[in-house]
């Protein structure tokens, strides 16, 4: 099992604390194609944030691949974040002063300082596989809205991560863009075997995934799998 | 660290108009360093070389006599005894002494004088002198009396004598003149004018009264003897190490220019702690501009940063980004300070150093490369310490709260 989220809380400090989540359990196994829907506020994010190390649980244990992270340090997660998880986000928040391929090899970057030879290597395929090799050379801002989120996509795939959390990644797109994003997300979880986890609500790509997690008032409250 | 280095190096690449204006103000800053510190050093090297460059740095004195305590039996402290000084003290072995010193390091003028008061008399005007025994020589080394010669040449051999513009004046004395000096003591001889000089000290020029050391001597009644050994240094702020070094060697009293001229040193302090009040305000420009540009920096790329801590990029990592962008602005900006400020404190030690010739342009600008130096990594150093703050801002950013507002 990759993810075990086992009665998970989130609260948030404050004059009056907030409970955003709240007797989570959800487990999700290596492979997956699952999506988390809800309204607005609704807490998917607060979770994908918890479940993708971003964030801290405050009651309940969390295991990702065997490792019980509830506990773990600040350092530790960052470190475990560059080796298990890779993030897709609304926006593609790829660096503009940097190109399109040193942006997919940003995470080899982050955790060895200088990418090996098979990490380019390994980078270049994953822009020929969603498409933008012919752009690997450009910066980042020149290339279009669609593209950049392919760039953002190969990015999260580098150095063979087994989990994708996606955060609403079409949400910024045209129609046409954003289903040849999920297509490309479907072929690489085809291919790979990858866990992929999307946040949306758009019902449309909820319903082309194996399985719905729906969350409400912070828990879940639904989870089928089509 | 690498990582750090690359994405902070890219980030400066590529800032832009607001890098070019971070490193303009650095460069501006070390100028304005560069110039006030060469500017006080030209200011104080030439008002030192003005006040005791024809004097002397270090001189060398007789001991003075100590009372003789008398031994009671029974009584341990009869109280403080009080020198006295019933002969006049003088240096009786001082040729040797003169040799001794000729070999300590640092010296580079070494000059026995005798000197005492008297009158010189001339038809029925009466002036008092100061009568100074030198070695021509030696004594040229402490005030150059050659080159501050008016009239004749320096020549104090036989009855040979030289005297101050202000008593030439005063006694109506041309070269050539002869006149007659009585010391205190009583001795009385005839001189000839053989040169008038003009010293940038006006009591020099009217009372100092140049002769032979044998003549000095004879008319001091201190035949076989001086009264002092005067010295110069090369470099007068470090005396007082070669002062320990004589005082240790001829278990002679020795006195620095220091010693004598307190007030003069008060003056060049006071002047040294406004330099630094005003090279420390210059720091604080400089960090505070380096700072401000890096946290505006900080604000835009907020987003940046929390994807690649999304990626797993360390605290220690993000804040070395922008560590390094600051060392970076910091270093560019020393570099091309040092280099117009030192070309242009250059440009103005080069301008003819005689104000009546370029009237209003001179002043006593000096750099030395150790200003070139000090400026550069002072203000590098300054720049990289202000780049930790905004740094620390950016490593402790939540990705979370980045991300989704930022």
């Amino acid at each position: 099992m990759l993810i075990d989220l086992k009665g998970v809380a989130k609260i948030y400090a404050g004059l009056v604390p907030f409970r955003a989540l709240s007797d989570v359990n959800l487990q999700v196994d290596t492979g997956e194609f699952a999506a988390i829907v809800g309204q607005s506020g609704s807490g998917k994010s607060t979770l994908l944030n918890l479940i993708g190390l971003l964030d801290k649980v405050s009651e309940g244990t969390y295991l990702l691949d065997g490792i019980d992270v509830s506990t773990r340090s600040d350092a530790d997660l960052t470190r475990l974040r560059g080796t298990k998880v890779g993030f897709v986000f609304q926006f593609h928040y790829l660096l503009p002063d940097f190109t399109v391929l040193e942006n997919v090899l940003m995470p080899s970057a982050v955790l060895e300082s200088r990418p090996s030879k098979q990490d380019r290597s390994e980078a270049m395929r994953l822009l020929e596989r969603v498409g933008v090799a012919k752009h690997a050379g450009k910066l980042a801002n020149a290339i279009s809205g669609g593209e950049q989120q392919r760039v953002a996509i190969a990015r999260a795939l580098a150095r063979g991560k087994p989990l994708i959390l996606a955060d609403e990644p079409t949400g910024n797109l045209d129609t046409a863009n954003s289903d040849a994003v999920f297509k490309l997300m479907r072929e690489i979880h085809e291919e790979k075997k990858t866990t992929f986890l999307i946040v949306t609500h758009d019902e449309r790509i909820a319903a082309q995934c194996d399985r719905i997690v729906k969350v409400t008032d912070g828990r879940i409250v639904d989870d089928q799998r089509v | 660290m690498l990582f750090a280095l690359r994405v902070g190096f890219r980030y400066f690449r590529s800032g832009g108009s607001q890098i070019i204006l971070s490193i303009a103000s650095v460069a501006f800053g070390v100028t304005v360093y560069l110039f006030i510190t060469s500017l006080i050093f030209g200011l104080q090297k030439g008002f030192i070389a003005t006040t005791v460059g024809s004097s002397s740095h270090i001189t060398v004195l007789p001991l003075e006599n100590v009372a003789r305590i008398l031994l009671i039996k029974g009584v341990t402290n009869l109280g403080t005894s009080l020198p006295f000084n019933d002969r006049e003290l003088v240096l009786r072995n001082y040729v040797s002494t003169v040799a001794e010193l000729d070999k300590i390091p640092g010296l580079i003028a070494v000059s026995p004088v005798s000197s005492g008061s008297g009158t010189v008399i001339k038809g029925g005007q009466v002036r008092t002198i100061s009568i100074l025994g030198i070695d021509e020589n030696r004594g040229s080394q402490i005030f150059d009396l050659r080159k501050a010669m008016k009239f004749g040449i320096l020549d104090l051999g036989g009855q040979g004598c030289t005297v101050g513009v202000e008593l030439a004046r005063l006694l109506g004395l041309t070269v050539g003149d002869k006149v007659r000096a009585v010391s205190a003591k009583g001795v009385e001889m005839v001189m000839r004018i053989t040169g008038i000089f003009k010293a940038g000290n006006i009591n020099a020029n009217e009372r100092s009264f140049y002769v032979s050391l044998a003549n000095g001597q004879r008319l001091n009644d201190m035949v076989g003897a001086v009264s002092r050994i005067e010295t110069q240094v090369q470099d007068p702020f470090v005396d007082a190490v070669i002062a320990e070094v004589i005082a240790a060697k001829t278990g002679l009293k020795v006195q620095t220019w220091q010693e004598v001229n307190g007030d003069l040193l008060s003056g060049l302090a006071a002047q040294k702690q406004t330099t630094d009040i005003i090279r420390l305000f210059v720091m604080i420009l400089v960090a505070t501009s380096v700072a401000s540009v890096l946290i505006v920096s900080v604000m835009q790329r907020s987003r940046e940063i929390g994807i690649l801590k999304s990626m797993g990029a360390s605290t220690f990592a993000l804040q070395g980004i922008f560590t390094y962008l600051g060392a970076l602005v910091g270093f560019s900006g020393a570099l091309v300070g040092t280099g117009i400020g030192g070309s242009l404190i250059l440009w103005l030690g080069d301008l003819p150093g005689d104000s009546s010739i370029k009237p209003g342009f001179w002043m006593p600008i000096e750099m030395q490369t150790r200003f070139l130096v000090e400026a550069f990594f002072v203000t590098a150093g300054i720049a990289t310490v202000a780049a930790l703050l905004p740094a620390r801002r950016a490593a402790l950013m939540n990705p979370v709260d980045v991300i989704r507002q930022g």
